[in-house]
């Protein structure tokens, strides 16, 4: 795998520079993509659930969303 | 009062009884004002939007450093944006601080109770597409005060799913530090597009 770089814009110079990140980069960034990776499973898992009660009421979601209006 | 001989100048009475001064004419876009008690020609004030930064989004990650602390607001812009690998969604932090300080709402739940604990802020409806023209108008309200700092995130993307999101939403960073640092990156691949980051007086 490519490691990847980043972009560092000083705003107030105006240098822009684009270097490969650093170790403790790649750290954080593996960290932060375990979370959005669970993040979206979660939200993928709760949609599932979702369906899944709608399908045993037999009822769609507008159909609940107007039940609970 | 009599009239000056040059164009433009103006005469206004003075301390003593019966003696007029002449104030000259200002030059272009000067505005009247009073100075010490007299008229005087002054340039008004520097407002509205400046721009801070411009540039290209590319790499994994784009830090905004050193940002100014000399204005109000920070109005940040993503034009075109689009991305590499698919399924993600646009994460921000502020300062690189990754500690659990964020909250972003989704766009259906405004105005509720928070943990503020998230370690960054996925802005966009999130699960974008590679074949985008992402457009992303986020504010940072007070960004340089001694509390939390709030702002809004508005955004228009292409969804994996082949739909479109409009994301409506408020962010917060459970923080009194001054944000000098904008951190925008995705988790996997690189973005593409531009950025225009401007102060707001």
């Amino acid at each position: 795998m490519t490691t990847p770089f980043i972009t560092i814009h000083n705003v107030e110079t105006g240098e822009v520079i684009e270097r490969v990140m650093t170790a403790n980069e790649l750290s954080q960034l593996q960290a932060d993509k375990a979370a959005n990776d669970a993040a979206i499973e979660a939200q993928t898992k709760a949609e599932f659930e979702k369906a899944a009660i709608l399908a045993k009421l037999g009822i769609t979601a507008e159909e609940a969303k107007l039940l609970l209006s | 009062l009599q009239p000056g001989t040059t164009l433009g100048d103006l005469a206004y009475s003075s301390a003593t009884a019966n003696t007029n001064t002449v104030l000259p004419i200002g030059t272009s876009d000067q505005v009247l004002t009073v100075s010490g008690g007299v008229p005087a020609w002054a340039t008004p004030s520097a407002g509205g939007m400046t721009v801070l930064a411009s540039g290209s989004l590319s790499s994994t990650g784009v830090n905004l450093s050193s940002i100014s602390q000399d204005y109000i607001d920070l109005y940040l812009i993503l034009r075109n944006m689009n991305i590499t690998s698919a399924g993600q969604v646009l994460n921000m932090r502020f300062n690189n601080d990754s500690t659990g300080i964020y909250q972003i709402s989704n766009s259906s739940s405004n105005g509720y109770q928070v943990a503020a604990t998230s370690t960054s802020m996925g802005v966009g409806i999130g699960n974008l597409s590679t074949s985008g023209d992402n457009s992303f108008a986020i504010t940072i309200n007070d960004y340089k005060n001694s509390s939390f700092k709030i702002g809004t995130a508005i955004s228009a993307t292409v969804e994996n799913a082949g739909d479109f999101g409009l994301g409506d939403q408020r962010f917060m960073m459970r923080s009194a530090t001054a944000i000098s640092e904008i951190n925008l990156f995705m988790t996997s691949g690189n973005f593409s597009g531009t950025y225009i980051l401007y102060g707001v007086k």
